[in-house]
């Protein structure tokens, strides 16, 4: 009945080894998350599109669920890792809802309403992106979960070299080898 | 296993052929991939693409975005997408009355019986169905269709959509408990009455093993019968658990405030909940009916410290006896009252009809032949300065039992209800007479403000006090609204604010406001005086408002706005609009004569409602001492911000302090909300 005290523990369990324990997180997180998110947005609803990014849905969930003195700092990297795979499936489960009754649309031109861009940005399937980064995670597990964490946990390059361990050079050298590897593969669908 | 060296490889060269020159980029990868032809076309590719991926990422997090906010507005929109749906092929949903925790409440039309009004329950959101969840849903939908009890809401059916489980419950049209108390004391062959209901409705519930939980007079509707009689009807039956499992323990601010004066102490340390508690906040109930005040209060502003605070008064037993503050109560009920209220769970009564039992006899009442007791209404009269209830035991006709002489209810003769009261005119309500004040002849109950328009456009506002025509009229009693305003206390059945009733204000504020209104549409200036608690106000977007606050006596005054919300169990937004750093020298205090202006009277523009529509309140809070809460609050709150309150915490704050204010209006501490209702 104590999520915090669940949650810290999961983790702890599931650091240790205990990938049982990775299945009972998912669920508690994904609750959790989807609380968070409604209350980000009744906090802000004037500056909705800038708050409600996915950053401060998961740093708003860290602080929340975790007891920070009695979790050591790698449990706080493996947050963000569940946290980024949480929302990860979140969004791909709404961006389905939402486009159950539509077909292909990768790549279409759509401005996206309400932001200020200069700039039409290309309209992406969430759907293909998700196939995209499941392939990924087969052939290159590291840049797979690279591009979760920053585009899932909001996470910039010195955070995720701290979560996998790994000099933020490092990173930025493995998110440009993913970037273009997930622009071609999202490209090559459309043809 | 070869897909996966290609990629290893394609990278590689691909990350060496990023540092390379131009120039001499395309000769190099194909030197590197050494005549393989697949993996050249794949690193020509990735480059291709790295040269284009540029907005990629930006695309992506856009899209992202967008998405998690459909993700929160879903539940908003799914609730949205219900109305006008047909659940079971039977129950036509209607409209929304309310939510909380996770479960949202509707009112239906049951197609098959008679067009009749149902509610629906509606276990929402739950994304990934949470199999618990659901089954605790399902489990204790059945528990309440076991009670079988005329005082216990029925559950008449039950069923999923869309994979969410729903209970169908009956529609009830009548007013909670908190209404009757709120009017002033009630005669106490009433309160036996409406306690021997809830005790039999409980007694019910408890045979079939269901503590009620979140027993309080919300949770006790004096129900309308046809015949104008009404009954009473224990509502949310254990709902609020099932709906919001863990409210208690993953946020303080769902935790139900309106809840903790009912309370038991071993429910406060955290402990299970039984029949004792349920006998304990039935023993706050009798005490409120009887003395119109609640047994122990507690001035905190933390949800933590109210608890203790309870905990600790309940502890040290330090209430007022009820027959100091109500002298004609038969001393054996008072003793009734305190023995449902120790704080050993072992020390109160065993179970509910002990109580009823020892209850009913110290009030020297006869019991209700009827178990489904009555009470006989008489609906407001325009010709009588009070209304009186009268109850019947069994029969509607028959003459009212009268045990307590000194209290002995007049009937008034039935007049017309007020027409222009924009109310529930046909409903009749119970009202009595109250020590304090006596009820008006039922006033012309403002449908939000009638404000006349003035001749002048541009007035300024010093002229404006003395231009403008009164139409809430100040001095009589004032009437206000209950709106619909459903409390933070979890899913509450919702028949019971949805029906309008006038109530008589406690007690004058030490204060009043001047509200005057420019339109958008017709340029006209109009303005009202208010000096009730809360008043409705129509306005459109564009529309200017000034406020001044008169305080008729010296102390702190502290303006806030409250922002429209889309659901009500979302932190509500504030900001506070005064004092600012410049406004009177950055200080709450007034002396007696002095007033406040909002905006300044030489500001060009009124303050204006932003684009959201909804109700807008402005909350005004006067106290004899600063209030530390706002003036933490306020220090804190971003000048640039424009005073808006960001922090959970301090919007909690504010919350709770400001619903204490409404609960204590006083010499000491007082509010008035002043509601935008904007179309």
């Amino acid at each position: 009945m104590l999520p915090k005290q669940d949650l810290t523990q999961l983790l702890l369990d599931w650091r240790n080894g205990d990938a049982e324990a990775y299945n009972r997180l998912i669920p508690l997180v994904y609750d959790e998350l989807r609380k968070i998110a409604r209350r980000i947005v009744a906090d802000q609803r004037s500056d909705l599109r800038h708050t409600l990014q996915p950053t401060a849905i998961v740093h708003e969930a860290y602080s929340r669920l975790i007891h920070e003195s009695e979790i050591e700092w790698q449990s706080r990297a493996h947050f963000y890792g569940i946290a980024g795979r949480t929302i990860r499936r979140i969004i791909v489960d709404e961006f389905r809802k939402n486009n159950a009754e539509k077909r292909g649309g990768e790549w279409e031109q759509v401005s996206l309403d309400g932001v200020q861009a200069a700039v039409k940005l290309p309209d992406v399937n969430l759907l293909a992106l998700d196939r995209a980064l499941e392939k990924l995670e087969s052939l290159d597990e590291r840049k797979s979960r690279i591009t979760e964490l920053r585009f899932f946990s909001g996470l910039t390059n010195l955070e995720i070299g701290e979560v996998l361990g790994i000099s933020d050079k490092t990173v930025e050298r493995e998110w440009s080898g993913a970037k273009a590897w997930l622009h071609r593969e999202l490209t090559r669908e459309t043809l | 296993m070869r897909s996966m060296e290609q990629h290893r490889r394609a990278m590689e060269i691909f990350q060496q052929a990023l540092d390379m020159p131009p120039e001499v980029q395309s000769e190099c990868i194909q030197a590197l991939c050494a005549g393989d032809e697949a993996l050249l076309q794949e690193v020509r590719e990735l480059l291709k693409s790295h040269q284009e991926a540029g907005f990629l990422s930006e695309a992506i997090q856009s899209k992202i975005a967008g998405m998690a906010e459909a993700v929160v507005q879903a539940p908003l929109r799914d609730a949205l997408a219900l109305i006008g749906k047909k659940l079971k092929g039977r129950y036509l949903i209607e409209k929304e009355l309310g939510s909380g925790g996770m479960g949202r409440v509707f009112q239906a039309r049951d197609e098959e019986v008679h067009e009749r009004l149902v509610v629906i329950k509606v276990l929402l959101e739950t994304s990934e169905p949470n199999e618990w969840l659901l089954r605790k849903f399902s489990h204790e939908g059945e528990a309440l269709a076991r009670i079988d009890h005329p005082n216990v809401v029925k559950v008449l059916d039950r069923g999923t959509y869309n994979r969410q489980p729903f209970l169908v419950m009956e529609f009830i049209q009548g007013e909670p408990l908190t209404r009757l108390i709120q009017r002033g004391m009630v005669p106490l062959n009433v309160a036996v009455r409406i306690v021997t209901s809830i005790c039999q409705a409980l007694n019910a519930a408890h045979h079939e093993g269901i503590v009620h939980r979140d027993l309080k007079p919300d949770n006790v509707m004096l129900w309308k019968l046809k015949d104008g009689t009404q009954t009473v009807k224990l509502i949310d039956f254990g709902v609020a658990r099932i709906a919001n499992p863990h409210s208690a323990e993953r946020t303080t601010t769902a935790f139900p405030v309106g809840t903790l004066p009912y309370m038991a102490a071993e429910i406060l340390s955290g402990g299970e909940a039984t029949v004792a508690c349920d006998v304990y906040a039935l023993g706050v109930i009798t005490y409120e009916l009887l003395t119109g005040q609640r047994p122990f209060q507690v001035e905190a502003t933390t949800q933590n410290a109210a608890m203790f605070q309870y905990w600790n008064a309940q502890n040290e037993r330090c209430f007022v006896r009820p027959r100091e503050l109500r002298p004609e109560i038969p001393k054996p009920m008072e003793s009734v009252v305190l023995k449902a209220l120790a704080f050993h769970p072992e020390d109160r009564f065993h179970n509910v009809l002990q109580f009823e039992r020892e209850f009913s006899a110290s009030g020297a009442l006869p019991a209700p032949a009827d178990p489904k007791s009555e009470i006989r209404v008489v609906p407001p009269s325009p010709f009588h300065t009070a209304e009186t209830a009268v109850f019947t035991s069994g029969k509607p006709d028959s003459p009212a039992s009268q045990a307590d002489s000194s209290n002995q209810p007049e009937r008034s003769s039935r007049g017309d209800s007020s027409s222009s009261s924009g109310l529930d005119e046909a409903q009749p309500h119970l009202s009595v007479p109250s020590a304090s004040h006596a009820v008006p002849a039922a006033p012309p109950a403002a449908p939000a403000l009638e404000i006349a328009p003035s001749k002048e456009k541009p007035i300024p506002v010093g002229l404006l006090v003395a231009g403008i025509t009164l139409v809430a009229v100040a001095g009589m009693a004032v009437w206000l609204w209950g709106g619909s305003r459903f409390t933070q206390a979890g899913p509450t059945h919702s028949a019971d604010r949805s029906t309008l009733m006038p109530l008589p204000m406690r007690a004058a504020l030490p204060f009043e406001s001047v509200v005057s209104l420019k339109r958008a549409t017709t340029g006209q200036t109009s303005g009202v005086n208010i000096n009730q608690a809360e008043q409705n106000i129509e306005c459109q977007t564009g529309d200017e408002i000034r406020l001044r606050v008169n305080p008729a006596k010296a102390g702190y005054v502290y303006i806030l706005s409250e922002s429209p919300r889309p659901t009500e169990e979302l932190l509500p937004r504030y900001t506070i609009l005064f004092p600012s750093q410049q406004d009177n020298h950055g200080s709450a205090r007034f002396g007696r004569g002095q007033h406040i202006d909002l905006p300044e009277p030489t500001a060009r523009q009124g303050l204006k409602l932003a684009g959201d529509k909804g109700t807008e309140k402005l909350w005004i809070v006067w106290a004899d001492e600063s209030v530390a809460v706002l003036e933490t609050v306020r220090t804190l709150a971003n000048p640039r911000d424009n005073g808006a309150i960001r922090k959970r915490e301090q919007v909690t704050a504010v919350r709770d302090l400001l619903e204490a204010a409404s609960v204590s209006s006083g010499d000491r501490l007082a509010n008035q909300c002043l509601k935008f209702e904007h179309h």
